[in-house]
Formats: C-alpha cells, sequence, structure tokens
C-alpha cells in the first residue's frame, strides 16, 4: 500500500511543478502567463483520472502542451497502478473475511431471540437447521467451509440465519458466535470430524458451564471422552441412532410407523405399517461401522440376518452367518434373496446400494428393500428407484436432535410404547387409533406446552382463582363443548413424575409440561382456549361469561 | 341466545345506523342533516362505549378504540354545531355544515370497524 502512494504523490508533485514551471501564452499586455498551483493541481486531477475538461483556465502555450503531453501518460499510468492495488488490497481474502467476521459479530451481537449454535452445516447440519427454522427457533452457524457458508445464504430459511465461515476449535470463533451471551441456549456438534467434535464441545464447556451440548460421535471411545465433560450433555452417534432405527422398523414396525409419521416424514401415513412384514429372513449388504451395529441390534432381538461383505477382516468372527463378496447376483442368490423376507442395502456408497437393490428385486420382486442414502444430492436417484423405503442417516440424525430440542417429552413418549409393546401390545393398538381416528392425516403439529404464565396465561389465572381445571379442559372444542379438538396430549411431566397418555381428568397445576399431537389446523384453536380467559371460562362451566363491567354488574345484581 | 350479546350488539349497530343517516345527504345543506340525530348518534356511542368497557380481551380493547374515535368525532361536531348557531351569531353557513358532516362521516368509518369486528368475532368462535 505504501509504494503506490509514494509514487503517486511524487508522479503529482513532479507534474504540478513542471506545469508551474512552464511559460504560458502571452496576456494582454505582452507578458507571459504561468499557471498557478492550484490550476496545475485542477489540471493533473482531471487529466490523471482520464476526464480531459482540456485547456483550463486559458488555451496552453505549446511548451506547455508538450509537458502536459509527459504528464498525461505518467499520471494516468500511476493512477491505474494505485487504484489496481487499492483493488486487490480489498479482494484480498483475509481481509474479506476480516469485514465478514466484523458484521457476523455485529449481527450476532444484535439477536434478540434465543438461539442454538451450531458448529459443522454439513447434510444433518442443513437439515436440522430447516427443522429448527420452521419451529420458530433461531440458529447461528460456524462451518469451515467456505461453500457452505456461501450456501447458507441463498437458502430461503424462515428466519434469518447467521453464518461465519470459521474453524471452530478456535475459541475465539465460538466467542464470535455469541457462545457467551445468555440468549444462546445450546451448542449443537454436528461435524464429521470426531477429534474437532471433541474439542469443539471441551471448549464450549469451558466457555459456558451450564449451557446444553449435543454432539455427534461416531467411535465408542470418543463418546466416553465427551460424556465425561460433564454438564447438560448428549453425544448422538449416527450409526447406533440409525441401526436402531432399521432394527425397530424390521422388529416393531407399528412404533416406527409411529415415529415417521410424527417426524412428518413425506408420505407417512398411519393407516398403513411401513415395512408390512415383522422378523423374517434378512439380508444386510455391507458390514462397516453402521452395518455391524445393524447386525448385533437385530440378532439381540432374534431376527435371522445374512451378511454380505466384501473386506474379509470386517466378517472374520461372524463367518457362519457372512457371505464373502460384492453384493451380485451370484453372492445374493448364495444368502438367500429369493425366499427372504426383506434386504438392506447399507453400504456407504449410494450407486452401489441402488445396484443391489435392483438385483434383488429382479430375483424377487415381493423381497423389501431398505436402502440407506448417504449424500443428500443423490435424493433424485432415489426416488427414482423401485425401492420400499429409503432412509437417510443425516435425516434420521437431524429428526432426532430436532426433537431433543423442541420436544423432550416425545422420547419418553417412545420409551412407553417400547414397553407397551412387550407387556400389553394391544394398547399400543389402541394408541394408534386414537391418533389415527382424532389426528390422522400426514405431518402433524408436535408442541410441547407448559403450564405457565406466557403459554397459557388463562389457565394460570384460572389455577390462581383456585379453580380447577383437568387436561380434558383445556382442549375442548370451543364450538362444541362436549366434544374435543382434534389433539391427543401423549405425555404429561410434572417435575420427575411422566405419565405417558395421560388422562383427561389429571388436574392441572403450574409448572406442568404437556406434550400434544394435533392437526395443524387446531392449533390456533387451542392456543385460543389456553390463552383467552373468556374461552376457557366457558370451556370450564358451560356458561358465556359477561365480558364488559357493566354486564359483569347487572349479572351479579341479578343473582 | 344470550341476552348479553343481544344488547351488546344492538348498541353497537344502532351506533353505525343512527350516524350513517345523519351523514347521508348534501354536504354543505344542513336541511339534509337533522341535529336530533346527531343527538342521538351521539347518545348511542356513548352508551356503546360504556358497554365495552372493562372487556379484558384484544379484541375488546380494539373495540374500546373504535368507540373512542367515535366519540371524538362526533362530539368535535357537536361542538362545531354549538359554536356557529349560539357563539358566532351568524348562523350554520355551507361552511360549518360541511365540517361538521364530513366529522360525522369520520364517527362513521370508526363505526363500521366496530361492527365488522364484533361481527367477525362472532363468526369465528362459532358457537
Amino acid at each position: 500500500m505504501r509504494t503506490p502512494l509514494v509514487v503517486l504523490i511524487c508522479v503529482y508533485a513532479v507534474s504540478m511543478l513542471g506545469m508551474v514551471l512552464a511559460p504560458g501564452i502571452l496576456d494582454d499586455n505582452g507578458q507571459t502567463m504561468y499557471m498557478s498551483f492550484f490550476h496545475a493541481f485542477y489540471f493533473l486531477a482531471y487529466t490523471a483520472t482520464t476526464t480531459g475538461f482540456g485547456e483550463l483556465p486559458v488555451e496552453f502555450s505549446n511548451a506547455q502542451r508538450m509537458w502536459a503531453i509527459v504528464c498525461l501518460y505518467i499520471s494516468v499510468i500511476t493512477w491505474l497502478y494505485a487504484v489496481g492495488k487499492i483493488i486487490a488490497l480489498l479482494r484480498n481474502p483475509h481481509l474479506q473475511s476480516a469485514i465478514a467476521e466484523e458484521g457476523f459479530i455485529r449481527a450476532v451481537r444484535k439477536k434478540s431471540n434465543d438461539y442454538y449454535l451450531v458448529c459443522g452445516f454439513g447434510d444433518t447440519g442443513s437439515l436440522l437447521l430447516r427443522g429448527l427454522t420452521d419451529a420458530g427457533l433461531s440458529a447461528v452457524v460456524i462451518d469451515s467451509d467456505e461453500e457452505r457458508i456461501k450456501a447458507l445464504d441463498l437458502r430461503d430459511y424462515p428466519s434469518k440465519v447467521l453464518g461465519l465461515c470459521a474453524d471452530a476449535t478456535v475459541p475465539k470463533f465460538l466467542l464470535d458466535a455469541g457462545i457467551e451471551r445468555p440468549r444462546c441456549i445450546g451448542v449443537l456438534i454436528l461435524s464429521s470430524n470426531e477429534e474437532v467434535n471433541l474439542k469443539v464441545a471441551v471448549s464450549a464447556r469451558l466457555l459456558r458451564p451450564d449451557i446444553k451440548i449435543i454432539c455427534r460421535s461416531t467411535s465408542a471411545e470418543n463418546e466416553g471422552e465427551i460424556l465425561a465433560i460433564g454438564g447438560d450433555i448428549h453425544v448422538v452417534d449416527p450409526f447406533r441412532v440409525f441401526a436402531s432405527y432399521l432394527s425397530m422398523m424390521i422388529y416393531n414396525p407399528t412404533i416406527q410407523t409411529l415415529n415417521e409419521w410424527i417426524s412428518g416424514a413425506p408420505g407417512a401415513t398411519l393407516d398403513r405399517n411401513i415395512c408390512p412384514l415383522k422378523g423374517g429372513e434378512w439380508i444386510l449388504c455391507g458390514y462397516g461401522k453402521m452395518g455391524s451395529v445393524v447386525y448385533e441390534k437385530l440378532s439381540e432381538k432374534g431376527i435371522d440376518v445374512t451378511v454380505v461383505e466384501e473386506l474379509v477382516e470386517k466378517i472374520q468372527h461372524i463367518t457362519d452367518k457372512a457371505i464373502l463378496g460384492r453384493a451380485n447376483l451370484e453372492n445374493l442368490k448364495q444368502a438367500g434373496v429369493v425366499d427372504c423376507a426383506g434386504l438392506i442395502a447399507g453400504t456407504n456408497n449410494d450407486t452401489l446400494n441402488l445396484n443391489m437393490v435392483h438385483q434383488a428385486n429382479l430375483m424377487n420382486p415381493s423381497v423389501f428393500t431398505i436402502v440407506r442414502q448417504n449424500q443428500h444430492a443423490n435424493e433424485v436417484l432415489f426416488n427414482k428407484a423401485d425401492v420400499d423405503f429409503i432412509l437417510q442417516p443425516s435425516l434420521v440424525i437431524a429428526r432426532m436432535v430436532l426433537f431433543m430440542l423442541t420436544a423432550p417429552l416425545l422420547r419418553l413418549f417412545f420409551r412407553h410404547l417400547r414397553l407397551l409393546y412387550d407387556d400389553n401390545p394391544a394398547q399400543l393398538a389402541d394408541i394408534t387409533n386414537r391418533l389415527e381416528t382424532k389426528v390422522g392425516g400426514v405431518s402433524p403439529t408436535i408442541k410441547t406446552y407448559i403450564v405457565e404464565d406466557k403459554k397459557m396465561p388463562a389457565v394460570v389465572s384460572a389455577l390462581a382463582q383456585q379453580t380447577s381445571v383437568s387436561l380434558g379442559d383445556i382442549y375442548k372444542d370451543p364450538s362444541d363443548r362436549e366434544g374435543f379438538l382434534n389433539m391427543v396430549p401423549l405425555v404429561h411431566r410434572r417435575d420427575k413424575t411422566v405419565k405417558a397418555m395421560p388422562e383427561n381428568n389429571l388436574l392441572l397445576q403450574e409448572g406442568d409440561e404437556i406434550l400434544f399431537c394435533m392437526r395443524p389446523s387446531q392449533k390456533m384453536l387451542f392456543e385460543a382456549n389456553i390463552n383467552n380467559a373468556y374461552t376457557l371460562e366457558y370451556l370450564l362451566t358451560g356458561k358465556e361469561p359477561a365480558k364488559g363491567s357493566f354486564f359483569r354488574w347487572v349479572e351479579k345484581t341479578s343473582d | 341466545m344470550n341476552a348479553e350479546k343481544v344488547v351488546f350488539s344492538f348498541f353497537i349497530v344502532l351506533a353505525l345506523t343512527l350516524n350513517f343517516g345523519f351523514f347521508m345527504g348534501e354536504m354543505d345543506d344542513f336541511s339534509h342533516h337533522n341535529i336530533y340525530e346527531l343527538f342521538a348518534t351521539i347518545i348511542v356511542n356513548l352508551i356503546a362505549m360504556g358497554l365495552k368497557l372493562g372487556d379484558r380481551t384484544q379484541v375488546g380493547a380494539v373495540l374500546l378504540s373504535t368507540s373512542l374515535v367515535a366519540n371524538l368525532q362526533l362530539i368535535a361536531a357537536a361542538m362545531v354545531w354549538g359554536y356557529a348557531t349560539q357563539i358566532s351569531g351568524a348562523g350554520l353557513s355551507p361552511d360549518n355544515t360541511s365540517v361538521i358532516v364530513s366529522l360525522s362521516g369520520g364517527a362513521l368509518i370508526a363505526n363500521v370497524i366496530s361492527v365488522v369486528m364484533l361481527v367477525s368475532e362472532t363468526l369465528m368462535s362459532r358457537r
């Protein structure tokens, strides 16, 4: 930066001096006129910048014109050189990232709503962000990949998501992203790099001892280290989550169908199971990190699984249940594809997965195929393929994290369902039926409501007046008091006591948390019930309460 | 049927209809505008405002504010009438008349908003 400035000043000085000294034309008295410094600077200002107003303020003499030629070439070239240098400086990536960082810090500081800090914006991160913003939550993203941060700006999220291209392991950037601000209510660490995740988790815990951390990890030892950090920390192992998801689907399709439906998976309805068969003989292609967990889970449940795997060292300990080689026609036949119930194409290669599904379908058209989709970008191919069910690990993880954040009670609901499945299958069917008849459709709204002044002012003020409000009261239909809105309370929690599928006659207390599953159209009516004191009073008593002071007075005197 | 609803809606709708009746006619010809109608409009509007007091909902607050606006405009119109006929001594000129009528026109808009809100709230509650 220094050189172009010095050069520019020198060129200006020499040119101006020349113009001042060069003799001009004669004036009216026959005296030679000289240019003043001001006019010389003026001349140079419009010459050097190639504006060229002409010979000002008076016509030039030939001597001046000769020097003007020299000035013109030298100064224009110097100008271009200097401007080029300045532009190059502005385009410097370091300066640009410094400017972007400064803007990001300022924007984070101005954030007025609660937000999550998301480190790692891969497939999982972007799916999760979609869910978070749809649920009305806000987030700030740090990712080291510049392209991904750029892509963030192009996504049409309902609310603006701030992104910073930086290495999250450097604590300074976590501070930039506002981890110390009280508005930051959680850190979600989702990058695919184990080492990085651990580092970020440690620094996040040191910076904010009380904050909620959710961290992705795929190895058991790493998980142990992360959990040892302590505090409100959760580890999500994509392989384990994915495997339990998959085994649940085969072992217990009813619950899995419910899960899919509640997650709002496209096309998931309650009137039919995703996987029409339960148990049976299955073929698992790919025995890698994920495949081994799937195998373990399925075997635990007593499902007969045959593995097809290329690498001999991976299947050494299960040789009797495994077939060595690629999943081609011959090996699939050997694994018993002709009379098996289903096939899981679970390698980490999308093309291979689709190909083996195609071959299996050729040999056994009735086989139920579950295929693992690794890359979100391959969506088109998977939708075209003749596959019964597509599982995307990134989507499964994103959903799980999303529910951990938006509906923590849902986990308890599913725990209850799993217990029911073992003890009392008839009751499970009842729950499914109730959900199907009362809510039904696709993509229900799942929302947790807390009995507190902010969320349920009407209920809280009714409770304050010693009126007893039961769970059934608050979701009655305001147009027909005998009936209920199209919604089902899934879980009720009071301190440590948790009740799945609570009864309608349960009396509410302040601080209770209730998880509701409802038709999206019913949300507004329900929120009117719990917000509007008059509506709630009508629901409680069946009588339209007097609204104005005058009518209340009339009511009181006529009693 | 609910007696409260009947009384409440009666006064709100009557406030609008009386106001409209007064407003109808040539702007600057007071023979088209009856001063007793203005009197009745003001009284009914004040009663409607009284009935709206004490409702704690958002809708109630907006309903009350529309009544406040209508009363403000109508009372201003009455004051112009009083000044022209009683104080200035010049009687009602076309200038004064058009001011009175246009003020009542403003109140009319506020009353229309009030009735629209009343009707839509009733339809929303669906019972």
